[in-house]
């Protein structure tokens, strides 16, 4: 049914109401306008007027669905690799979906008749989050196959540094977006909401509109750079020295918060020679019993973390103590104690601002600037998104970071966070999420990047591993993952490949049978994360073009063919009903069919006009925590945890810094960019996206580029020891000298020769196991071949 | 009677052409051509900077028609296929009495915003995309930003005004002081482009 209210639609036309699933993760609400039977154009959907201002939203990409929906680059039907050609030549047949079907059936019978279903493993990206097709264990069609099965999951890397920190060790989200405009200053540091998240910066304009100062710290010179009162171009990889030297310049220039450090953050609680906190129970004092843990069923432990409290003279629960001490030793029965703060202070004194100075190719004067400024100058909301998270050494950056809010008091309150980014306000909508499960199979999950490593030796954390059948789905990280050549290599040794995508990507190139899904547009779904108040409903706009099937109706077919008749019993219309329909939901009017209903429906849980602070509840120590008692791996394969884990820390990136003898040979640091016109691979061959951009181009600094004799839109290859890339070159002044960027997200197709991600390098810190985007040196030279 | 405008804060404007895909997917514009388009102020490529690096400058100019209150390229049209309309102020283009003679886009002080279709107009897709009511694109005329007529017609705004993902554009009557564009501009230090033609346009830069 289409509504009837809607300004967007003329006689003639429908509209319908959607949201863009482009992967930045917003998922704005769209209105769809369809003119016989073909969606003709979309628009922001309007919401209730408490959230239009800062909610409503879209962008070059949400205007360019309608694009994507009817590329041309658009896989039609299931296809086959022409036998007898390589993997990657790109020779495809036709076949039908029984055929399609019965191969993929009989491969994974045969590979877990003799190995078991861990050797038919699922790699999976962000792209989709649909309760119905997402990735991994959290929709219909994976989780009920997964858990039915104990088939393997392969995951992501991109982006796991600031995310392992953020949802696994500290479960500290920081505050939304829209608490930007109560900022004081802002740093832009580690994101770019001018080019990747646009829907941000009109935050960042009404804060500067009321005075706000604005800094952005960028090798790169974004459109937020040119809005910023002071622009620093550091050097890559070596933001976690900058935080180090303003904490310890903050320190020794008498900047710190004391009554901030001692109540709301973990600075005065004492620590052990084990590096764990001193509870009562270590002074003798027997843990009492607390309120019945309602998932346990039992009685909770109440054990206070300790600090001294100068007041009395002796230990005192944390939260009873009248005056923590930051400084000092104790003597805790027999055992020597101090508190964080200490510990953390002796650790990184080393980073003075001179040190960091050299380290980050910034000068003393903008160290202490910056670092006056955000001691001084609060709140501060430092808006970061992920960005800093792409080097070997990135995931320390988020404890330095942590560290300098804790300092200064720029955390935990109005327009004051050291991680501001959207939507983390945000709480998912409430669902139901037994329908993901169908049996009692554990899955190994793990990184896909190890791939490599596992077809090498046939092995995960000492165990066999041998996988056989590889199902590529809701990513490409042929594409977009680093490291690729290493990547594809692996993929080559797997027995039987399959990637259900949208369009011909990267990833499919590599396949054995490549299956069609459907656009956004052509199938229902439900998300439960989004970046505004509304939870996206995904309605069935039009029919699936060409023989589109989604990821549940192929799977369902597939498990038939398994002989798991019963996997998936009930309808997608019963399992949205069951997923949707808790009685808490329906009692707000927020269920299937209110979303049905073509009306924006407001997740209710979010409290109207109270913008997202996050006030350190949900951390174990009920503080903002810089210092991890108990830190662990993502992937546990056996490998130690470093003492270094625990605290701010600040150490060279893997292969990207300065005093690497490689940069003899590779003088350039790389970077990569996340422009307008692309959300990773998606748009990668949308018509009006390649008419702004039609090409991708390597930004290079201008006086590099004299030096080499490249002039702006020359070509140029890029290369280092793992590979190359032929594009054109954009010479500018708007990136740091020395340092390079290739856009991501572009196809191999769309290079003169090679790809952004050959340069780049699969190693990952095996802490948290994330994509080093960033982490590469090269050398760039003036293309003599070809055209 | 109206004399619509619109006013484009360049202290907010982030380049990142939604105004360019709204409009281009609204109008259902031919492949190579633009209505409106973002031009960097600043170096000698888009998106790049004057100066050196770190000390930098560069700023965004959203450019289409200025729908000018004293139009160069009406004074120049043999034909009158380019007029403004008097009753809403747009400078428009009747493809039908167009004879491509394009002394209009020599006359426009502008440069690039008008183009003329060399060829058969054509697009990514095989049907019309955007408004149902968009004049179909012809041959061997001139086109231009018409200010979305179709949509102003329909008491709606042209569809680069729908929603800046900035906020920084404004539209509205020029002549009624409450409207969006008046308020806008309302206290605030505004720019024309090229002043000198004393072409006097309907788009105003907030400054």
């Amino acid at each position: 049914m289409a509504s009837a209210d809607t300004p967007a639609a003329t006689a003639g036309e429908e509209c319908y109401l959607s949201a863009c699933k482009g992967n930045c993760g917003s998922r704005c609400p769209q209105q769809v306008v369809v003119r016989e039977g073909k969606v003709v154009r979309v628009a922001a959907a309007r919401m209730e007027e408490r959230d239009d201002a800062d909610y409503r939203r879209i962008c070059v990409k949400g205007y360019a669905q309608p694009q994507r929906l009817y590329d041309p680059d658009r896989v039609k039907y299931p296809m086959r690799r022409v036998e007898g050609t390589e993997r990657g030549a790109g020779q495809w047949e036709r076949v039908t979906w029984d055929e399609a079907l019965d191969e993929i059936a009989a491969k994974m019978k045969a590979a877990v008749d003799e190995h078991g279903w861990p050797s038919v493993a699922l790699w999976n990206s962000y792209a989709s989050c649909g309760v119905l097709n997402g990735s991994g264990a959290g929709s219909v069609a994976y989780g009920r196959f997964l858990s039915r099965t104990g088939a393997t999951i392969l995951g992501p890397g991109a982006d796991w540094a600031q995310m392992f920190f953020a949802y696994a060790l500290t479960l500290f989200m920081g505050n939304d977006i829209a608490d930007t405009p109560n900022a004081k200053s802002i740093f832009v540091w580690g994101s770019n909401p001018t080019d990747a998240y646009p829907a941000d910066w009109q935050f960042v304009c009404r804060a500067r509109e009321k005075g706000a100062k604005l800094v952005t710290i960028d090798p790169q010179f974004t459109s937020a750079a040119m809005h910023s009162d002071r622009y620093f171009a550091i050097r890559p990889g070596t933001d976690g020295a900058l935080m180090l030297a303003m904490a310890n310049y903050i320190i020794d220039n008498g900047l710190v918060n004391e009554e901030f450090m001692k109540a709301r953050t973990v600075s005065p609680l004492l620590v052990k020679g084990d590096g764990t906190y001193l509870r009562a129970s270590d002074l003798g004092i027997a843990p009492t019993e607390g309120p019945v843990n309602p998932l346990t069923g039992q009685p909770s432990v109440i054990d206070p973390l300790q600090v001294w409290d100068v007041a009395a003279g002796a230990f005192a629960d944390a939260d009873a103590a009248a005056d923590p001490a930051l400084a000092g030793d104790y003597d805790a029965m027999g055992q020597s104690v101090q508190p964080v703060f200490q510990l953390v202070r002796g650790k990184i004194a080393e980073f003075t601002v001179e040190k960091a100075a050299g380290i980050c190719d910034l000068s003393v004067d903008d160290i202490e600037w910056l670092a006056r400024t955000y001691a001084t100058e609060g709140p501060v909301y430092i808006h970061t998104n992920q960005g800093l998270g792409h080097h070997a050494n990135s995931h320390h950056n988020y404890k330095n970071l942590m560290f300098i809010a804790a300092l200064t008091g720029n955390a935990g309150v109005p327009g004051g966070t050291p991680l501001g980014h959207a939507a983390l306000g945000f709480g998912s909508f409430p669902t139901n999420p037994l329908p993901f499960v169908a049996g009692t199979q554990k899955s190994l999950d793990i990184c896909g990047m190890y791939l490599p490593d596992i077809m090498e030796t046939g092995k995960w954390a000492g165990k066999d591993l041998p996988i056989k059948v590889l199902w590529f789905n809701n990513g490409n990280p042929l594409c977009n993952e680093s490291g690729r050549l290493e990547l594809i290599e692996a993929v080559k040794k797997v027995d039987f490949v399959v990637t259900a995508d949208i369009t011909m990507t990267d990833t499919a190139m590599y396949s054995d049978i490549v299956l069609p899904i459907p656009h956004v547009f052509e199938s229902e779904d439900f998300m439960t994360m989004s970046f505004t108040p509304y939870p996206p409903f995904q309605r069935k706009i039009v029919d699936p073009l060409y023989e589109c099937r989604t990821d549940l109706e192929i799977l369902r077919d597939l498990s038939r063919r398994l002989g798991m008749d019963d996997l998936y019993p009930k309808t997608d219309e019963e399992y949205l009903r069951e997923i949707i329909d808790t009685p808490a939901n329906l009692a707000h009017d927020a269920g299937y069919d209110a979303f049905k209903s073509n009306r924006l429906v407001r997740n209710y849980t979010i409290n109207d006009g109270e913008v997202s602070i996050d006030k350190f509840a949900l951390t174990k120590t009920k503080r903002l925590e810089y210092y991890l008692e108990q830190p662990f791996v993502r992937n546990n394969f056996g490998q130690e945890v470093a003492e270094y884990e625990r605290y701010p820390y600040y150490t060279r990136a893997n292969e990207s810094y300065w005093e690497n003898p490689l940069r003899e040979k590779y003088p350039l640091f790389g970077l990569g960019q996340h422009e307008r016109y692309h959300v990773h691979s998606q748009l990668a061959t949308t018509p009006v996206m390649r008419e702004l951009e039609p090409e991708p181009m390597l930004r290079l600094n201008a006086r590099d580029a004299a030096e080499r004799g490249i002039a702006q839109g020359d070509y140029v290859r890029a290369f280092n020891d793992r590979g190359s890339v032929v594009l054109r070159a954009k010479v500018s002044e708007g990136i740091k000298q020395g340092v390079v960027s290739i856009p991501h997200g572009w196809n191999a197709s769309q290079y003169v020769e090679g790809h952004a991600q050959d340069l780049t390098n699969r190693y990952m810190n095996d802490f948290c196991s994330n994509s080093c985007f960033y982490d590469f040196l090269c050398e760039v030279e003036k293309y003599e071949g070809g055209e | 009677m109206a004399r619509y405008g619109m006013a484009i804060d360049v202290n907010r404007c982030m380049g990142c052409n939604a105004c360019t895909v709204a409009c281009k997917m609204a109008n259902n514009i031919p492949e190579g051509v633009f209505w409106t388009r973002v031009l960097t102020k600043g170096g000698d490529a888009p998106d790049a900077p004057e100066g050196e690096c770190p000390v930098l400058s560069m700023s965004y100019y959203t450019l289409g028609c200025q729908h000018c209150e004293n139009p160069a390229c009406v004074k120049v049209c043999p034909v009158g296929a380019t007029y403004r309309d008097e009753s809403t102020g747009i400078v428009r283009q009747d493809y039908d009495k167009c004879i491509g003679c394009r002394m209009c886009m020599s006359a426009c002080p502008y440069t690039g915003v008008r183009s003329f279709n060399w060829e058969e107009p054509g697009t990514a897709m095989d049907f019309a995309l955007g408004d149902a009511d968009v004049a179909p694109h012809q041959k061997h005329v001139v086109e231009k930003c018409t200010f979305c007529y179709q949509r102003i017609a329909r008491g709606e705004t042209p569809a680069c005004m729908d929603l800046c993902p900035a906020r920084a554009r404004f539209w509205g009557d020029l002549d009624d002081p409450d409207s969006e564009v008046s308020q806008a501009l309302k206290g605030r230090e505004y720019q024309h482009l090229l002043p000198e033609q004393g072409t006097k346009p309907s788009v105003y830069f907030l400054v």
